[in-house]
């Protein structure tokens, strides 16, 4: 492209109305350092900050701050609060007890250190070693588990969800900090809280999300079908390793990418197993996740 | 007693889960917020939802506010449209476009933001826009506020995409002039 291509694309670029194709290649000549779109590009960029506070102010109802402020959750308890003296008996009959434990050696529930994250079912069924885990239910990490029929959604600590489709079968394993779905068989919807270590393999490839929403699919053994709707994942396969951002790629239909191990192509149609409804649910829970756990729940993520 | 500055309730928001803090920056900026959603989204359940939707953002991210890249006003905004362009892209059930791009877009050229009072800066582009050519003013609301790319703004225009960026570059050009952020020979 000439310079007189990107700059006919900053204007669109201040006001958000350029593609992501678009965005990244004016972005790559932005980050070349080009003086003359830098010095058009500030006075676009006020522009556009001030365009939202050019809109004139409107007074919501009274009664939604009350609503807002009950959704802040109870308020906090003062601190050291606890140190009264009708609380310190029951603690100082706890404290005995777990120096008891200890003395005591190892009970019946010893053992390795639980994982950091929870990993619960959120809906469905899941089976794991051929026992029917039930919404609420806990998972093990690193043991295979499967759909029971139908859909299911499993929640890994406050990092991501994943809606597992029906006669799917995967293990989740812990990578360091991060976090790999290995897939066996069938197609997880993965909704990953921003900037959280998580991976999917399949096929061969491995997808790697960089706070995103994204589909794996196991198509064959030796093949995996990726579909990115958010943000951008990273994929590795033998002779593959590439970036792609939502829609960057096919532009207009970049949204579903066919891959293999040594090539990726775009694909026009939407494919039968991929869900409007099931990506706006997962939009939600991807807001679930970066506003934190429900209040009174403590977050399981270390 | 003196007015506390939004940075400062921003930090006590963050340190302390200050409610307080909170009501005070909801009661500073809720109409800013309000007058965004609805002018997106239009009135209704909608922008009230979305209303509290941003300032929960706010209570649970106050401590990621960065005064040197803009102020509390400016960055409530970007969560606000942010957070309609996603409202206004599921009702258009359009998967091809990734909306969350503003953030981006402020971020690329990275510094510190320009500073100077939003009120007034708010008011400059108001005027500003008011006085440009309707055909212009409107390709560039339906880019800003509706979150159309300049390709789908000419189709919804039924209007060559040349044209579109054309009014697009004409538009933004007298914008950032009427600001003073341009001498008028660039």
């Amino acid at each position: 492209m000439k310079h007189r291509d990107f700059d006919s694309l900053l204007p669109a670029y201040f006001l958000g109305g350029l593609t992501p194709a678009e965005r990244g290649r004016l972005e790559r000549h932005l980050r070349q350092g080009c003086a003359v779109c830098a010095r058009r590009a500030q006075g676009y960029r006020r522009v556009a900050e001030g365009l939202p506070l050019s809109v004139e102010p409107r007074s919501p109802r009274p009664e939604l701050k009350q609503a807002l402020m009950r959704r802040l959750g109870p308020e906090p308890a003062p601190r050291r609060s606890w140190l009264r003296w009708p609380v310190l008996a029951p603690l100082a009959g706890a404290l005995a007890a777990c120096v008891w434990l200890f003395l005591a050696g190892p009970g019946p529930q010893a053992g390795p250190r639980p994982p950091a994250l929870n990993l619960v079912v959120r809906s469905g069924g899941v089976r794991q070693q051929g026992k029917l885990v039930a919404p609420g239910g806990s998972l093990d990490w690193a043991v295979p588990l499967e759909t029971d029929g139908g859909k299911a959604e499993i929640q890994v600590g406050q990092r991501a969800v994943l809606l597992l489709k029906p006669a799917t079968g995967l293990t989740l394993d812990r990578e360091g900090d991060g976090v790999l779905a290995r897939l066996d068989r069938g197609c997880v919807f993965s909704a990953v809280a921003h900037g959280q270590a998580f991976g999917v393999s399949a096929g061969g490839a491995r997808v790697e999300a960089h706070g995103t929403l994204f589909l794996v699919r196991q198509v064959d053994p030796g093949q995996a079908y990726v579909c990115i709707c958010r943000g951008s994942i990273r994929v590795t396969a033998p002779g593959l390793d590439r970036v792609l951002a939502a829609a960057s790629d096919a532009q207009e239909t970049g949204l579903n990418l066919r891959l293999d191990p040594v090539r990726t192509a775009a694909e026009t149609a939407k494919p039968a197993f991929y869900s409007d409804k099931e990506e706006d649910g997962l939009e939600d829970a991807l807001r679930d996740l970066a506003a934190g756990p429900a209040p009174g729940k403590k977050d399981d993520d270390d | 007693m003196p007015l506390r500055d939004d940075a400062s309730l921003l930090a006590a928001v963050a340190r302390n889960r200050d409610r307080a803090a909170f009501e005070s920056l909801y009661d500073r900026h809720r109409r800013l917020v309000y007058g965004l959603a609805c002018r997106m989204l239009g009135d209704g359940a909608e922008a009230d939802e979305l209303l509290q939707l941003v300032f929960l953002q706010l209570w649970e991210r106050a401590g990621t506010f960065d005064a040197t890249r803009g102020s509390a006003a400016a960055w409530l905004c970007v969560m606000t449209r942010s957070r309609c362009l996603d409202q206004l892209r599921r009702r258009r059930r359009g998967r091809q476009r990734e909306f969350a791009v503003e953030n981006q877009v402020l971020e690329v050229l990275a510094g510190p933001a320009p500073s100077g009072a939003d009120p007034a800066l708010g008011r400059a582009v108001s005027e500003a826009l008011t006085a440009l050519p309707a055909a212009q003013r409107s390709a560039v609301e339906i880019v800003f506020f509706q979150g159309l790319t300049h390709v789908e703004a000419a189709r919804a225009l039924k209007l060559p995409v040349g044209t579109v960026k054309g009014r697009l570059r004409l538009a933004m050009d007298k914008l950032a002039l009427a600001l003073g952020t341009w001498r008028s020979e660039s």
